[in-house]
């Protein structure tokens, strides 16, 4: 539960950013910017040119947005996702046409689950049908995700699609959660609210919360996308915006969920694919994979590299679970879940490292394919913003500080989960020993020379 | 006036796929190969559209020393080899340099070549040899140029020989032009040999031609339009046939209540 937040913690109180965010500026002028940008990109990846490197939809996408949205969510939560194209999209179809029918109840269940396979299954397809190198392929999967919020702003309530289906929410859902900015409501303040929960339920200043978050109970940043929905309907101004240490919230979870913490875990195997299938020496591993299972079908040999990287950590994690258990008494599954969300913070250090590359290496891309729309074309220039000396030097500090965030975090959750002094320690153990050893994996693979994306 | 401008935008959305096609070609048309001088003759080869895999139109348009257009030639275009796209994990470089492999490819010392001062083709191979007027091309260098293996495209990319027959082009609108239908079977840079014939005398040259993948564009973006469409209208048909579903969701503070009591 949320502790009573100083006033001169509470950032809403700043009248710049309290203003803003009451204002009815606030999020549209950002949700047209991003839907502007996304019509431009749509139309650069359907009826642009065919190839990568000349297009700008693919150099938006995947060499300044998608590197881009690992470090938004460390820093802002999910601000992101109130001003996706996607969930604008799903707002304007829902008002309308919207029937608002309820969440089905299997996506309540099981939501979770569907974020995690599809967002395993695109980074699958992405590899073996080449998604992110063909603006075509890109293009495809943003019309997929297109049809799906419409179909979801048209018959369900609210933001179903982003709460419950995004491929995307689950690696927000996550990231997030190391977010440095925190939006909380004031207990004491709620208690005598009686305005019959206008936050949860909107009030004729703004909608209810697009997330199906009540703010009350709200202790984590994993649904809240700062839309500012509750802020503007609270009538006894209880809502805190307020900053924090980054990865504090995955000190201590309440209620970890097996399926959060092994998307955590999984997406850390996923970076591993991510750097491999990337490493110059990437073509030698799949040759000897081709020997060994006879076949020069990438699509089994990718998928064989992919589930061996996802079970990696996944064992990794769940042997330790196991040893664990046996000194503090929690099952595997509460020990897999309970320290699954220290990975977060190596996930992302991981994940922005890997993208550094892409944004730092090839930049420029964006400038050039911008150039290119409107006829000009750049002659052998490099793409490169930074040297990849400077690259590597902050993937290296990156991953560093996602090393000693895990550590960190184990250490705490261990402490607040088993009191005891003896016990912590024995728990924190083997999984700092199993951070250190996903931690030099990603060290290594990092040292290894990368070819680019475009 | 929130709505009005969200309906602006996907009006303008809806405008710019309608018209993207157009833009596309325009942007993706002309000027796509560097001219090349060949004894004194300037010729350019263009495509009104982008190519892409399947029958496309090639223009070639000949200026003589005066570049005043040359008609009344005998011109024919064959596909000599092509180098796969190079998708996956290449090298990010815009596609002018990447296109332009190499410099040299052996082409000085052919008959008609000798004065050619833009030579960006580098993918020539000894199909040529039997062309008219590249008798003396045989032998010249295959593939010298091979796009960096890639992570999805692990297979060595070389050109590929023996692509058809010379297809002679015929006068086409614009004076000095003359043009006729190639079939590219596959996505890349295709090195077109381009033979012509003025007073009873041959000159040939070559040019490399960015070839994209052909796509169902039309059909793939009606279909995502359908879809869309027959979900809104349904859901709009639904709505209009029951009462509307109130803002606030009745079940939503019972809802609220439960979170509480879920959180305590």
């Amino acid at each position: 539960m949320s502790t009573v937040t100083p006033p001169d913690r509470n950032l809403l109180h700043n009248r710049l950013i309290g203003g803003f965010l009451r204002s009815r500026w606030y999020p549209g002028i950002f949700q047209w910017v991003t839907a502007t940008a996304f019509t431009l990109i749509v139309w650069q990846l359907m009826l642009g040119p065919d190839a990568a490197h000349d297009n700008l939809g693919t150099a938006l996408t995947w060499v300044f947005w998608w590197p881009l949205i690992p470090i938004i969510f460390v820093f802002l939560g999910r601000f992101w996702c109130a001003i996706c194209p996607f969930a604008t999209l799903s707002d304007f179809v829902q008002k309308l046409v919207g029937l608002n029918r309820p969440v089905p109840k299997f996506l309540k269940s099981y939501g979770i689950w569907i974020i995690d396979i599809s967002f395993i299954l695109i980074t699958w397809s992405d590899h073996v049908f080449g998604v992110v190198e063909s603006p075509w392929g890109s293009g495809i999967l943003l019309l997929m995700l297109t049809t799906g919020v419409v179909v979801s702003g048209a018959f369900f309530q609210r933001r179903t699609f982003c709460r419950y289906l995004c491929f995307l929410g689950g690696l927000s859902g996550n990231y997030a959660r190391t977010g440095m900015i925190a939006l909380r409501a004031t207990p004491s303040v709620c208690a005598t609210c009686t305005s019959k929960a206008a936050c949860f339920n909107g009030s004729e200043k703004a909608a209810g919360c697009p997330m199906f978050e009540f703010p009350r109970t709200l202790e984590s940043n994993a649904s809240c996308n700062l839309c500012a929905n509750c802020v503007k309907s609270c009538p006894n101004d209880s809502i805190t915006l307020t900053l924090r240490p980054p990865t504090s919230e995955l000190w201590f979870v309440r209620k970890p969920k097996v399926e959060e913490a092994f998307l955590a875990v999984v997406i850390m195997g996923i970076v591993f694919v991510q750097n491999i299938t990337m490493l110059e020496g990437w073509q030698a591993v799949l040759a000897g994979l081709e020997q060994l299972v006879g076949t020069t079908s990438y699509a089994v040999t990718f998928t064989i590299t992919f589930l061996i990287a996802m079970a990696i950590p996944v064992t990794l994690m769940a042997l330790t679970a196991l040893a664990a258990g046996r000194l503090n008494g929690a099952s595997l599954a509460r020990n897999f879940a309970m320290f699954g969300y220290a990975i977060i913070p190596l996930d992302v250090a991981g994940h922005v490292a890997h993208n550094l590359f892409h944004l730092f290496a090839e930049g420029k891309a964006v400038w050039f394919t911008a150039l290119m729309l409107v006829g000009q074309h750049v002659g052998e220039e490099s793409p490169a913003l930074l040297s990849t000396g400077v690259i590597q030097v902050m993937q290296y500090i990156l991953v560093a500080l996602g090393i000693l965030s895990s550590l960190y975090a184990a250490y705490r959750i261990a402490r607040s989960n088993f009191g005891a002094a003896q016990t912590t320690w024995r728990t924190f153990a083997p999984y700092a020993a199993v951070i250190a050893i996903l931690g030099a994996i990603n060290v290594y693979l990092f040292i290894l020379p990368m070819a680019m994306r475009m | 006036m929130r709505q009005r401008i969200l309906t602006l935008i996907v009006l303008l959305a809806f405008v710019l796929l309608v018209a993207g096609p157009q833009l596309a070609r325009a942007q993706n048309s002309t000027d796509h190969t560097p001219s090349i001088v060949v004894d004194g003759y300037t010729l350019t080869l263009t495509s009104p559209t982008e190519a892409a895999t399947g029958n496309a139109t090639v223009i070639v348009t000949l200026r003589d020393a005066r570049q005043q257009p040359v008609t009344g030639a005998i011109v024919s275009a064959s596909l000599l080899a092509y180098l796969p796209a190079a998708d996956g994990h290449g090298a990010m470089l815009p596609s002018t340099t990447r296109d332009a492999h190499g410099a040299d490819t052996g082409m000085a010392g052919m008959p008609g070549m000798e004065d050619a001062t833009s030579a960006p083709a580098t993918s020539v191979t000894d199909s040529m040899a039997g062309m008219p007027g590249m008798e003396g091309m045989a032998g010249m260098v295959t593939a010298t140029a091979v796009p960096p293996a890639t992570a999805h495209d692990h297979g060595a990319a070389s050109a590929t020989e023996g692509y058809g027959l010379p297809v002679l082009l015929h006068t086409g609108d614009a004076p000095g032009s003359y043009q006729g239908t190639l079939s590219f079977d596959q996505p890349g840079t295709w090195t077109v040999g381009v033979v012509f014939t003025i007073d009873g005398q041959e000159h040939g040259t070559t040019f490399d031609l960015a070839v994209a993948q052909g796509r169902p564009r039309g059909l793939v973006l009606g279909g995502f339009a359908a879809i869309n469409a027959l979900a809104i209208l349904t859901a709009a048909i639904l709505r209009h046939r029951k009462p509307r579903t109130p803002a606030r969701p009745a079940p939503a503070a019972a809802t609220a209540e439960v979170k509480i009591a879920d959180s305590r």
